[in-house]
C-alpha cells in the first residue's frame, strides 16, 4: 500500500543514528524502540543545488534531445527509484522486465526506496553525493520543492521534443504536476481519497447499501440512525489524518492555501479559517463530540480508523483508494467474518465538487545526460500506456491517469466484478476542475499539514473549539510557509 | 518501525484496558509509599520490612511501565494480526504463532540485513574501542605540547551535531570512492571524541604511582597499558563498546543514503521495508522488531553489569 504521505520536512526530525550516546543510556529501557529506529536526531540542511536545469517555467525541446538516444550505439542504462511494495512492486518488475526485453536502446535497473520520506531524503543528499535516479517515483507533497531545487528536467521538455499527445489524459491527473503551465513530471501511480464503509452495517441500520452518503449532512444523518440501531457503536471513524482533511477541504470548495492553491503565486498562507475551512473543522467537531464520529490517529500509518470497520466500532470511514486490495485482503482471509466493505466517493459540504490527485508521479533528473533523460522518457511513455496503466490499475487500487484505459477489457472486467476499484477513478473524473481541487502547491507542505495535524488533535481532545483550532494550525501553517519561502528568498 | 507509530499504536490497543492498568499501577503507588511512610513508626523489624516492601512494590510498578512495551512487542508478534488488534488488548499469547517469525525472516529478508548490520556494527565497534583507548592513553599518560588544547578540540567535535557533519561526510566519502561500499558505512564513525573523553576521565582516576611502579619495573607504554590500564578502566571500556554497538545498530539516515541497493542494506533499513510491506500483518511487523532487538538484548543481558559499572564509574571516587 503506498499510501506513505510525508515529506521532507519531517527529514528535520528524522530519526537517525544513535551517535549521541548521552540520549542512549536513557534510551536503554526502550530498546525495542531504538533498535527500530535508532536514537538521535538529525537535521539535514537545505541542499544547495546548482541550476543545472532550465527554469521550470520555460519549455525547452533541446533539454530532452531524442536524437541523443537514437545515436546511443548500446543500449543506455538507466536508473529509477520508486516505492512500491509487495504485489505493486512485482507488478513493476515484471513491467519493466518486459520493457528491457522488448527493445535494446535502453535498459532499466529498479532501486525500490523504503518509502517516499526516505526516498526524498535520499535524492536530496544525492543532489551532493552524486548518487541520482535518472528517473524517479515522487509522491504529489514534493513539486514546489522538486520545482525550487531545479534538479529536475519539465517533462513538457520531452512532451514539446516528441510531440507527445495529452488528450487521453485525465486534466486533474496533470494538472497537479503542472506548475505555471508547464507539465514538471507525468501522473504515474496516482490515487485519492474515497469513502469506505460496511453495507452490512448500513442494512442494520435501516439503510439503503446502494445510498451512501454524499454530503456532511447525509453522514450525520445516517451515523445518527446506525448508532441509534445499535448497528455499530460510532457512525463515522474520523482519522486525524491532513491529508484526509485535505480532500474533504478540496471537494467542499475550500483552498488549502492562498493565491489559487499555489498555482497563481507562490503561497503565502494558509486556508484553513476560510468560511468553508471553518464549516468543515466545525462539522468533524459536531460528530465527534455527538459521539455519531470515532477519533483514530493522525499518522499516516495508522489504520485504527479501517480496524474499527472491521471491528464494528464504526461504518464508515476515508482513506486513500489504494488500500482497496489489502482491506479486501484482510477481509478474504477471514479474520473479520461478517464484515464487508465498499468504497464511495468522498462526502463533502455540498455535492458537485472535485478531488486533486494524490500520489506518484515520475520525474527525470536533470543530472542525467541527454541520451539518459531521453531513455527515461521512452520508459514513462511505456508505463504511462494505456496498457500498462489498465494492468496497474487492474493489479492494484491505483487509478489509470488515461482515458483509453479504462477500455481495456481487463480493467473493464475488474471493475464490474469488484466495482469497489472503480470509485477513485469515477470521483476524479466528476466536478469540475477548479483551484480547489486542482492541488495545492506548497514547498514546506509537511509542515503545513502538521500544523492541521495539531490543531486536529487540539480540538478532537476538547482543548480547543474548532474556531480555536482552525486559528492555531492556520498560524502554524503559515510560519512554516513563511520560513520556507523566506529560506528560498521568495517571501 | 516508526516510534510514532509503535507508540501511537500501543496507547491506541491500551486504551481500553488502560484504565484499569492506571487504577492497578496508581494502588500499587499509593501502597508503596503508604508503607514507606508506615515505616517511620513503630517496631525496628517491622520498620524495615514494611521499607523493604514499599520500596520493591514501586521498584516493580516502575519496572513494569519500562518493560510493557517490550512485553507486548513480543506477545503481538507471537497473534494472529486479527487478535493484535482485538479490544480489549490479548495480554498472553495462547496459541503462539511462531510462523509470523518466519514470514519476518524470510519475506524480509532480515538475514542478509542482519548480517549486513553485524559487519557494519563490528568494524565501528572494534575501530572506536582502539582509537578511543589509544587517544584516550595519549591525553591522560603522555606530556606533549598543546595537549590540553588537542583535548578541548577533542571535546569540541562532541558539540557539533550530526546534521552540520552529514553533507560533508557523505561528500568526502563519495569523493574517496567509498560510495556503497563497507568502508563508506563505517569509517566515518571509527573515531569519536566521545570515547577518548570517557576513557581519559576513566584513567585519569587510575593513582599516578602505578605509572611510576610500572616504570620502576621497566615496563613500557605498551605493557603499561596492557597489563594495568585496560584491566582496571574494563568497565568504561565495556560500556563505551556497548554504547558505540547500540549507535551503530541503530543508524538508519547515513545507511540509508551511502547504500544504493539491497547488498548494502542494513536491518534498520530492512525493518522500514518489512513495515511497508506487511502493513496489515501487525504480528510480522512486530516478529521483525523482536529480530532486529534481538542482538541488542543478548549484548545487553551478557553485559549488563559491565553497562552498569561503566556508568556509574566515576559517579563516586575510590
Amino acid at each position: 500500500m503506498n499510501r506513505t504521505r510525508t515529506d521532507w520536512n519531517r527529514t528535520r526530525q528524522m530519526k537517525v543514528t544513535g551517535r549521541r550516546r548521552g540520549a542512549l543510556a536513557s534510551a536503554i529501557p526502550a530498546l525495542v524502540m531504538t533498535a527500530a529506529v535508532g536514537a538521535g536526531t538529525l537535521t539535514l540542511p537545505e541542499v544547495a543545488v546548482a541550476a543545472v536545469a532550465p527554469p521550470a517555467t520555460k519549455v525547452v525541446p533541446s533539454a530532452c534531445r531524442l536524437s541523443a538516444l537514437a545515436a546511443a550505439r548500446t543500449p543506455v542504462q538507466i536508473t529509477m527509484w520508486h516505492t512500491m511494495t509487495q504485489t505493486n512492486n512485482a507488478w513493476l518488475e515484471s513491467a519493466v522486465g518486459q520493457f528491457n526485453s522488448s527493445q535494446s536502446k535502453v535498459h532499466v535497473t529498479l532501486v525500490q526506496q523504503p518509502d517516499y520520506k526516505s526516498e526524498f531524503v535520499k535524492y536530496k543528499a544525492g543532489l551532493s553525493s552524486g548518487d541520482l535516479p535518472d528517473l524517479a517515483q515522487f509522491e504529489d507533497t514534493t513539486v514546489q520543492q522538486l520545482v525550487d531545487s531545479r534538479s529536475t528536467v519539465p517533462v513538457q521538455d520531452c512532451i514539446a521534443a516528441s510531440h507527445y499527445s495529452l488528450s487521453d489524459y485525465l486534466p486533474r491527473a496533470l494538472s497537479f504536476y503542472r506548475y505555471h503551465g508547464v507539465q514538471q513530471s507525468m501522473p504515474w501511480a496516482v490515487s485519492n481519497v474515497i469513502m469506505y464503509y460496511n453495507p452490512v452495517t448500513f442494512q442494520k441500520a435501516g439503510l439503503d447499501p446502494n445510498k451512501p452518503p454524499q454530503t456532511f449532512a447525509q453522514v450525520t444523518a445516517d451515523a445518527k440512525k446506525i448508532v441509534a440501531s445499535g448497528a455499530a457503536k460510532h457512525g463515522v471513524a474520523l482519522p486525524a489524518k491532513p491529508y484526509v482533511f485535505e480532500f474533504l477541504l478540496a471537494k467542499s470548495g475550500g483552498q488549502y492555501v492562498n493565491n489559487g492553491n499555489g498555482r497563481i503565486a507562490r503561497a503565502s498562507q494558509a486556508g484553513l479559517t476560510s468560511p468553508t475551512a471553518l464549516k468543515v473543522w466545525q462539522w468533524w467537531n459536531q460528530t465527534l463530540t455527538s459521539k455519531l464520529g470515532l477519533a483514530t490517529g493522525s499518522d499516516p500509518n495508522n489504520i485504527d480508523h479501517l480496524i474499527a470497520i472491521a471491528t464494528g466500532n464504526a461504518a464508515m470511514t476515508f482513506e486513500a483508494s489504494g488500500i482497496i486490495g489489502p482491506a479486501e485482503a484482510v477481509l478474504a482471509s477471514g479474520q473479520y467474518p461478517g464484515v464487508k466493505i465498499r468504497t464511495a466517493p468522498l462526502p463533502a459540504l455540498v455535492t458537485g465538487g472535485g478531488v486533486p490527485v494524490g500520489d506518484g508521479s515520475l520525474w527525470i533528473s536533470a543530472h542525467s545526460s541527454l541520451a539518459k533523460r531521453a531513455a527515461a522518457w521512452k520508459l514513462i511513455q511505456f508505463l504511462d500506456s494505456p496498457q500498462e496503466q489498465a494492468s496497474l490499475a487492474t493489479e492494484s487500487g491505483y487509478v489509470p491517469v488515461r482515458v483509453s484505459a479504462t477500455r481495456s477489457p481487463g480493467l473493464v472486467s475488474k471493475w464490474t466484478n469488484d466495482p469497489n476499484y472503480k470509485v477513485g477513478y469515477t470521483q476524479l473524473t466528476t466536478g469540475r476542475l477548479n483551484n480547489a481541487n486542482i492541488g495545492s502547491l506548497i514547498g514546506d507542505y509537511q509542515g503545513v499539514r502538521n500544523a492541521v495535524a495539531d490543531g486536529l488533535e487540539q480540538m478532537v481532545i476538547g482543548k480547543l473549539s474548532p474556531k480555536a483550532a482552525a486559528s492555531f494550525a492556520q498560524n502554524e501553517a503559515n510560519a512554516a510557509i513563511q520560513n520556507y519561502n523566506g529560506r528560498i528568498g521568495t517571501s | 518501525m516508526n516510534a510514532e507509530v509503535m507508540v501511537g499504536w500501543t496507547v491506541g490497543a491500551l486504551a481500553p484496558g488502560f484504565r484499569s492498568f492506571l487504577w492497578i499501577a496508581s494502588g500499587l503507588i499509593v501502597l508503596g509509599v503508604g508503607l514507606l511512610l508506615a515505616s517511620r513508626r513503630g517496631r525496628p523489624a517491622y520498620r524495615r520490612r514494611a521499607a523493604l516492601i514499599g520500596r520493591y512494590l514501586l521498584l516493580i510498578i516502575l519496572a513494569m511501565i519500562v518493560l510493557f512495551p517490550i512485553y507486548i512487542t513480543v506477545v503481538d508478534s507471537l497473534l494472529r494480526s486479527d487478535q493484535v488488534v482485538s479490544r480489549p488488548p490479548i495480554l498472553f499469547p495462547l496459541h503462539p504463532q511462531w510462523s509470523s517469525y518466519s514470514t519476518a525472516w524470510t519475506q524480509g529478508h532480515l538475514g542478509r540485513y542482519l548480517l549486513n548490520s553485524f559487519i557494519v556494527t563490528t568494524v565501528i565497534v572494534a575501530g572506536e574501542l582502539v582509537t578511543s583507548i589509544a587517544a584516550a592513553y595519549a591525553f591522560a599518560f603522555l606530556h606533549f605540547p598543546f595537549k590540553r588544547t588537542l583535548f578541548i578540540l577533542f571535546l569540541a567535535t562532541m558539540m557539533v551535531p550530526l546534521e552540520v557533519t552529514f553533507l560533508t561526510n557523505l561528500s568526502t566519502v563519495v569523493s574517496l570512492g567509498w560510495y556503497n561500499t563497507y568502508l563508506g558505512l563505517t569509517v566515518p564513525f571509527l573515531a569519536t571524541g566521545f570515547g577518548a573523553f570517557l576513557l581519559r576521565q576513566s584513567f585519569l582516576g587510575l593513582p599516578r604511582d602505578l605509572r611510576d611502579a610500572a616504570k620502576l619495573d621497566s615496563a613500557g607504554h605498551w605493557q603499561f597499558l596492557r597489563h594495568v590500564v585496560l584491566p582496571i578502566a574494563r568497565p568504561s571500556v565495556a560500556a563505551l563498546g556497548i554504547f558505540s554497538f547500540f549507535g551503530a545498530f541503530g543508524q538508519y539516515l547515513w545507511p540509508l543514503i551511502v547504500t544504493k541497493d539491497d547488498r548494502l542494506r542494513t536491518v534498520q533499513i530492512g525493518l522500514k521495508f518489512l513495515t511497508n510491506s506487511q502493513l496489515n500483518n501487525f504480528n510480522v511487523i512486530f516478529a521483525g522488531t523482536v529480530l532486529a532487538a534481538l542482538p541488542l538484548f543478548v549484548l545487553l543481558i551478557l553485559f549488563e553489569k559491565q553497562l552498569v559499572r561503566g556508568l556509574t564509574a566515576g559517579a563516586v571516587k575510590g
